[in-house]
């Protein structure tokens, strides 16, 4: 079996506030294979973007690891000195995010911004670099992209900036690229595009996705593997056909019910009650049993471990694991 | 009967479950705070000592005495005599009373004023907002040290008497006070106004009267606050620099910056520190503590910090 | 005659332009809404989809008075509310309210909720100081809230425990209309169900009429019995929802609809994706708007604006070729 790109072991991170220590992820542990596309799916404040966050080395001043390590071909990341970190971010690992207006400088030209970290990293000179930056505006599907190098973010639109950000991160054929929410601040159909783009990059230059979202549409059109988090824990993980045609634990179930479908005709949709606990005080317990209408008793006594449901599925849930093993 | 008492018992309920509003969570952070703690304490044992002090002083305020003039520090006067003979410490005291009025009232006034002004401007707009914001612009264009030198003097020329004095200079430093003031206000209206919760008082189809006193005013009230409160630090300062130059408040009254007036001899600057120093050092501790407890109740006051 | 007594809301040739400044010295007009009609039923729903610069929410907002219009009549019970003194309209507001995107902007910081809600009852006399905090409590239990969120501030709840505030607060005036901006958009999806779910229980039992804007058309669909989807300030298509979603007749509509991401890993389609993106409403093209994106382009399209034209079976489409 060849090794994955990256694995997350047993990653746990602490934000540290005034008023007390968020645990913002727990024993988070999946891999991602070159070339494979996993989305990382939950609710606001469910650890998925902190789970990012700490792959690129760029957690906040008040969160740190815990405990667990993420490995990348097999080396452990967590722990590396920042410059080490800094190169692989630069070579291997690139991000985009949800709001490219605030990830762009906004008073250096498009151009001007792509440019640098090829310079820096790939060690070209100005104007070969520049031709490079016009070139990979252009992959990104931007008409006239002389023109784009030239202007402002305030210039641009959302779509268009977004496709910027993916031309920047694409400068230095990442082997990973992590998208954070990147279409959730753009309209329907630009961001139709943009999905469409990210699939064709991802296949032309063979990279890995890290895709975050909470759109569970996007995961189904675009993911192979698929991780569930809730409150700062994976709760199931597995195949994308696994997920959506046969989810296990309650949670998933209730996500994927409660997305009005076009054509389905219910007066109701299935929702599932109550509101996301705090993170502030997670329960020592399922996090999910409060809201769950299958709880037993003993979901309220403790943490479920991984039940495996068949190849790479599994699933953190007593019920799951009565009914597995009854 | 039994319907009733459910009902009731539902009341008490709401009662109970009322939670701390948002004026009561800042004071609980600041409260927290312990620069902004200490600061407080400071200024109230400051306050307290102005106040009652000179009930325990076995010297009067103007009591003079030839004979002991410009003492050293001693055990019958703690802080020494200035040149007249008189007790430093217990004019020290009374200075203080007159300069944190002199800071607190004149501060009321420019809020009052500002407020107003600020108010009007940011909610009517047009030529009232045009008029009010050009007066306050022309007002802080002009230096205030000289303006209110100008009009020190003049008060000098009117011979105005010391007692009415002291309210001119209260009137004169609002005056510089209030465009500020006013600016913040109208900012911060013109903000608020935008904001979805105004839209939805309209929506709702609530009475001017009542968008205006029951939405808009009151939130501009947590920054007045704190602009105020080092306001007074400002309004003290200004006060000191006018009486030491002579123009604000004149002796026989004393205030802290007229105190400082010794200052002036070289040989009293040199040799005699218990003249000046004691009122620098009450300008200095005072402005200092209103300062921190300032950024105190904005730190408090905003929840996202 | 009585077909027109159903008819609570007609809005007739809509149009909203604003100015805007562009450069140092320059004025251009933004035409945000040009020239929009539709017609709501009383205790039907209409859902108006649209992306972000389609003039939805300036709609939304005119039809509320809350813009002054440029052109065209909004008739709420056939009373053009435009022409209304600003105290007229304001004692018929309780019969038409809004529910806002953003639950937390919306309400005011400093007001506790069971004031919140129990405020416009007093106003508009529709409770006395005696029996306010009832009927706060009655409508408070109709959205999902519980009494001891009476005495709360809006900072204590979560993002759909507020929206719900904002709803409770619309909902006591007893409104015929409501206007909903967006309502589940800034809201979680396990939380977008339970909102949704209440419009649906608000629809039902409470007879309420709505105006549901939003840029999701799964939502549009669950909620709304006729849709119109607009386009740079004009309705491009308006139809039953059964019509719109199974006969598009719009290229733009269609874009829309197959844009929709299915959550079906089996149903990974060839989607059909529009080029480029939706111009600037300053300076919209010529003739047909959509043209500089529709893959159906003729030479009519470029030269001459299609009218929004009614088919045979009631669909309303604006297309040449349609």
């Amino acid at each position: 079996m060849n090794q994955p790109l990256i694995e997350f072991d047993r990653l746990s991170v602490e934000i540290h506030t005034k008023a007390g220590i968020v645990r913002a992820a727990q024993d988070v542990s999946f891999s991602i294979s070159a070339g494979q596309t996993v989305a990382l799916v939950g609710e606001s404040g469910c650890g998925k973007s902190i789970s990012a966050l700490s792959l690129m080395g760029l957690l906040p001043s008040a969160a740190r690891v815990a405990s667990g390590e993420i490995r990348y071909q097999g080396a452990p990341l967590t722990g590396q000195p920042r410059e080490t970190l800094r190169r692989l971010r630069g070579n291997d690992l690139a991000m985009i995010f949800q709001e490219p207006m605030s990830a762009l400088n906004p008073v250096l030209t498009i151009g001007e911004q792509i440019v640098e970290p090829l310079i820096k990293h790939q060690r070209l000179r100005p104007k070969a670099a520049w031709v490079k930056a016009v070139a990979l505006l252009d992959k990104v599907g931007l008409a006239r992209p002389d023109k784009i190098a030239e202007s402002y973010p305030h210039e641009l639109s959302g779509g268009m900036l977004q496709r910027a950000m993916i031309a920047m991160s694409m400068s230095c054929q990442p082997k990973l690229l992590i998208a954070d929410e990147p279409t959730t601040a753009l309209d329907v159909t630009i961001s139709a595009q943009i999905l469409d783009l990210l699939q064709t990059l991802q296949k032309s230059e063979q990279m890995a996705l890290l895709l975050i979202t909470h759109d569970l549409g996007v995961v189904a059109q675009m993911a192979d593997f698929v991780v569930v988090m809730y409150a700062g824990r994976v709760v199931e993980s597995g195949p994308v056909r696994a997920i959506f045609k046969h989810p296990q634990h309650p949670y998933t179930q209730g996500l994927l019910a409660a997305r009005p479908v076009p054509g389905a005709r219910l007066a109701r949709l299935p929702s599932i009650r109550g509101q996301v606990p705090n993170p502030m005080n997670l329960p020592e317990y399922c996090s999910f049993a409060e809201r769950c209408d299958q709880a037993q008793a003993q979901c309220r006594q403790g943490q479920p471990e991984y039940v495996s449901l068949g190849a790479m599925h599994q699933s953190a849930c007593f019920v799951v694991q009565k009914r597995e093993f009854a | 009967m039994r319907f009733f008492s459910s009902k009731m018992r539902q009341r008490q309920d709401i009662a109970l479950a009322a939670s701390l509003t948002p004026m009561r969570q800042a004071l609980r952070r600041l409260r927290h705070n312990r620069a902004a703690m200490s600061a407080l304490i400071f200024l109230l044992l400051l306050i307290a000592v102005c106040l009652a002090g000179p009930w325990f002083s076995s010297w009067q305020l103007d009591t003079t005495n030839a004979l002991q003039s410009r003492q050293a520090p001693s055990m019958d006067h703690w802080l020494g005599t200035d040149f007249l003979g008189r007790d430093v410490l217990t004019r020290l005291m009374y200075a203080g009373r007159i300069s944190l009025t002199v800071g607190l009232i004149s501060v009321v006034l420019s809020v009052a004023l500002g407020f107003v002004a600020g108010a009007l401007s940011g909610y009517c707009g047009g030529w009232i907002d045009s008029l009010i914001m050009r007066v306050a612009d022309l007002l802080m264009t002009i230096p205030s040290l000289p303006l209110l030198i100008a009009l020190g003097a003049l008060l000098s020329e009117l011979k105005i008497e010391p007692e009415i004095r002291i309210y001119m200079v209260m009137l004169m430093l609002s005056l510089i006070g209030w465009p500020g003031l006013a600016r913040m206000v109208r900012g911060q209206i013109l903000s608020l106004r935008e904001r979805d919760f105004m839209l939805a008082t309209e929506v709702l189809g609530l009475s001017l009267r009542r968008r205006l006193f029951g939405h808009l005013l009151p939130n501009t009230v947590p920054i007045l606050l704190v602009v105020a409160t080092t306001g007074v630090a400002g309004a003290i300062l200004g006060e000191a620099s006018l009486s030491y130059l002579g123009l604000g408040v004149v002796p026989p009254t004393p205030s802290w910056g007229n105190m400082m007036d010794s200052a002036n001899s070289f040989i009293d600057f040199k040799r005699r520190p218990w003249l000046w120093m004691p009122p620098g050092m009450a300008i200095f501790l005072t402005v200092i503590a209103i300062n921190v407890l300032g950024d105190g109740m904005r730190d408090a006051l905003d929840p996202k910090s | 005659m009585n077909q027109n007594q159903d008819i609570l809301l007609e809005v007739r040739n809509l149009a909203k332009h604003f100015s805007a400044r562009e450069g140092v010295f320059g004025r251009s007009i933004v035409r945000a809404v040009d020239g929009v009609s539709f017609c709501i039923r009383r205790g039907s729903s209409l859902g108006l989809v649209g992306e972000s610069g389609s003039g939805k929410t300036t709609v939304g907002r005119t039809v509320l008075g809350l813009h002054r219009r440029t052109a065209g009549e909004v008739l709420f019970n056939n009373i053009d509310i435009h022409a209304l003194k600003a105290e007229q309209l304001r004692t018929l507001r309780p019969h038409f309210q809004l529910v806002f995107q953003d639950p937390m902007g919306s309400l005011n910081p400093r007001v506790r909720v069971g004031d919140a809600i129990g405020e416009a009852l007093l106003e508009h006399k529709r409770a006395r100081a005696d029996d306010v905090r009832d009927k706060v409590l009655e409508v408070m239990q109709i959205c999902g809230l519980a009494p001891e969120h009476y005495a709360r501030y809006p900072h204590e709840f979560s993002g759909g425990q507020r929206q719900r505030i904002g709803i409770a607060r619309a909902i006591a005036l007893k409104p015929e209309l409501i206007v909903a901006d967006e309502p589940v958009s800034a809201l979680d999806v396990s939380i977008q169900a339970q909102i949704i779910n209440l419009f649906s229980d608000l629809k039902e039992h409470q007879g309420v009429t709505f105006l549901f804007i939003s840029h999701d058309l799964a939502v549009v669909e669950h909620l709304c019995d006729d849709i119109a989807v607009m386009y740079l300030g004009q309705i491009v298509e308006m139809a039953s929802k059964e019509q719109l979603f199974s006969q598009p007749r719009h290229p733009y509509t269609q874009g829309l609809l197959s844009a929709i991401p299915i959550a079906d890993p089996d149903q990974r389609r060839s989607r059909i994706i529009l080029k480029g993106e939706q111009p600037n409403p300053a300076n919209p093209p010529t003739g047909c708007r959509f043209h500089p994106r529709c893959s159906f382009v003729s030479e009519k399209c470029v030269k001459t604006a299609p009218e929004l034209r009614t088919l045979p079976d009631g669909h309303q489409v604006r297309c040449h070729l349609a």
